[in-house]
């Protein structure tokens, strides 16, 4: 039966090349797209780079700060001290590492301007993420505290600065101060957005008052569980931690709402300006909405040609209905045949995405910003191809299954 | 073996009401070869459709054997039609993307048979209507009378009880008419299959058992 199917799908393809033509072309563009923003999504949210223990991770992103008197409020990152005085009272966790948003430094290699993004970072940073270290090692404790002019940079600034990776203690000026190089990492994604920068310092040669008492700063904080399965009760832990705050000003802010959160709970409670709620079940709707839409023109335009071929193939329907078929049996010949065309478009447009995929990394046109094909996104594609050729393929399979037979056989 | 009772076909157009058949009663017996002859829009086709399982009445009833197959499911039916029935087609509605080989084999993908016991029953049957040298030729490929041959072979492979045809010489010339007429009464004679023919040719009605005359949707003799 298999080999009939397959003989007949293999002979339909090449009945009107027009018809095929089209048909592959939508698909594999629309699954080519998605299987590039499969990559995006993985990259963003998987567990990739520095962060391959990214289940094991909770993130602090500020939070949203408020004035019980005058009901103001500041939402965003916050100041090294709220993280010291929260997160580093803990229990719970195994690690806590506080570090700050990258920022854009202007450093100067002879007469060569290097624009880098920089971040100030403790020492606990290095130990949260894991790093590719190509040359060298972090910074250390004793770094930190003794506020060394040490630096790690990623192998891009290494290669514009020393034009080599062979660097280590070697120095750059970087705010008029020269900085040792301690070791030189691979580049991170700028997409994962609490490891990335080019340049990393620790945070003591910030050269401001990072303990000053403040709640505003531009610092956010990151914690490492022990176990996934304690995740939430280290989620709890901080919210506790949180009500023992003592605000330094309580004139100027009173109030603070805050959460560990997963990254895509970070990512969602932003996007989505969630207080209390971390909205991710309204974002996996949109985003599933969204997909289904995005298919949804294509799957139409397959579906009109999938309907137009069924009166070429009337006859054949009249045939088989005649000699036993039923209508289930052609429903499932029929999806299987459509199937198979969404997955030889799922190939072409894996194979697309591919070069989509090199060309972006290759090209630079979105800077710092790498989409690697894994896995999950290999089983994205297959998962998006079956749903296209399931969508497209049922209601014409449908029409075409239950057509009368006698009519059929006159066509 | 096929008894239609009663049977009653209205073809119904928003605007037309067609009376196709009216109160036919028939009783084919096992290993009987009848013909079905009238003129143009007299029914036959209808009849055969009918008694095929193809379609259904407005009214009345076929009986296989003392089953009612109306009252199946389309599942049921549609195995039952399988097992019971083989048609050969005035057009030979042979697939063309299929070669003779697995045209023939069709009805028996429809059955749990094993690939090897298909294959065996499949050159079988290509040998009894004398094709076996073609089973890998595309109906293309052949001529009229070798695509009906293909045809006949298609509807004896699963052994069905009964082999309806509707106008099977209609679209051949009166030589090779002949030969396929003379396949069906070797069926017919050496293999007791009950064989219900529509034709417009009197001379290939008056070989077979019974002739059964319809006239505006009726039975007249």
């Amino acid at each position: 039966m298999i080999k009939n199917y397959l003989i007949t799908f293999w002979k339909v393809l090449q009945r009107n090349k027009f018809f095929t033509f089209v048909s592959l072309f939508g698909i594999s563009i629309t699954l080519m797209v998605l299987i590039v923003l499969s990559a995006v999504y993985d990259s963003t949210f998987g567990s990739h780079g520095p962060e391959k223990n990214k289940e094991n991770l909770l993130y602090v992103f500020g939070g949203t700060f408020r004035n019980d008197k005058n009901n103001s409020r500041m939402r965003g990152s916050a100041s090294y001290y709220f993280y010291d005085q929260t997160l580093r009272k803990m229990k719970l966790p195994e690690r806590v590492s506080i570090l700050s948003l990258p920022s854009s430094v202007t450093c100067y290699s002879g007469d060569h301007k290097i624009t880098a993004m920089r971040k100030y970072t403790d020492a606990d940073f290095w130990e949260v993420f894991s790093f590719d270290f190509i040359k060298g090692k972090p910074y250390s404790f004793q770094d930190v505290d003794l506020a060394n002019k040490v630096v790690v940079v990623d192998r891009t600034t290494a290669l514009q600065y020393f034009g080599t990776t062979e660097c280590l203690g070697k120095t750059m000026k970087i705010d008029g101060f020269d900085f040792t190089v301690r070791g030189v990492i691979k580049e991170t994604s700028i997409n994962q957005t609490f490891p990335f920068a080019n340049i990393y310092q620790p945070f003591t040669t910030a050269g401001t008052d990072y303990l000053e008492k403040r709640i505003n700063g531009s610092f956010v904080g990151v914690i490492q569980v022990k176990d996934r399965a304690n995740r939430d009760d280290v989620k709890a832990e901080y919210h506790k931690t949180l009500q023992t705050f003592q605000f330094p000003n309580p004139d100027e802010w009173s109030n603070v709402a805050s959460f560990a959160d997963s990254y895509l709970e970070v990512f969602t409670r932003n996007l989505l300006r969630g207080e209390e709620n971390t909205h991710i079940g309204l974002f996996i709707l949109i985003i599933v909405v969204l997909i289904l839409l995005f298919m949804s023109f294509p799957a139409l335009n397959l579906v009109n040609i999938n309907i137009t071929r069924i009166l070429e193939r009337a006859s054949e329907i009249g045939i088989r209905r005649s000699y036993g078929a039923s209508v289930k049996t052609l429903l499932m010949q029929f999806l299987i045949e459509n199937i198979l065309i969404t997955l030889l478009g799922g190939i072409i447009g894996f194979l697309l995405a591919l070069i989509v995929i090199y060309l972006i990394n290759a090209s630079g046109i979105f800077p710092f910003f790498f989409l690697t094909v894994n896995f999950p996104v290999i089983v994205y594609a297959l998962f998006f191809s079956l749903l296209f050729g399931i969508l497209s393929g049922v209601y014409p399979a449908y029409r075409m299954a239950r057509m009368n037979i006698v009519d059929a056989l006159k066509s | 073996m096929i008894e239609l009772v009663d049977i009653e076909k209205v073809f119904q157009t928003k605007t037309i009401e067609t009376v196709a058949l009216k109160e036919i009663r028939l009783n084919v017996k096992k290993g009987e070869f009848a013909s079905v002859m009238g003129p143009s829009g007299s029914g036959k086709s209808t009849l055969l459709n009918i008694m095929g399982l193809l379609d259904n009445p407005t009214r009345g009833d076929v009986v296989y054997d003392g089953t009612s197959p109306a009252k199946m499911g389309d599942e049921k039916l549609s195995q039952f039609r399988n097992q019971k029935v083989g048609f050969i087609f005035q057009s030979f509605h042979l697939i063309n993307d299929l070669t003779a080989f697995d045209n023939v084999e069709l009805p028996l993908l429809y059955r749990k048979t094993k690939s090897s016991e298909r294959k065996k029953l499949v050159r079988e049957a290509l040998e009894k209507v004398g094709l076996a040298n073609r089973m890998d030729h595309y109906p293309s490929q052949l001529s009229g009378g070798q695509k009906q041959r293909v045809a006949i072979a298609r509807a004896i492979v699963g052994s069905p009880e009964v082999i309806l045809a509707d106008e099977p010489t209609g679209n051949l010339d009166s030589g090779i008419g002949e030969e396929i007429m003379n396949i069906l009464i070797r069926l017919n004679t050496q293999e007791k299959t009950t064989i219900v023919m529509v034709t417009h040719d009197e001379s290939l009605a008056l070989k077979t058992h019974r002739i059964i005359r319809l006239f505006d949707g009726h039975q007249v003799s």
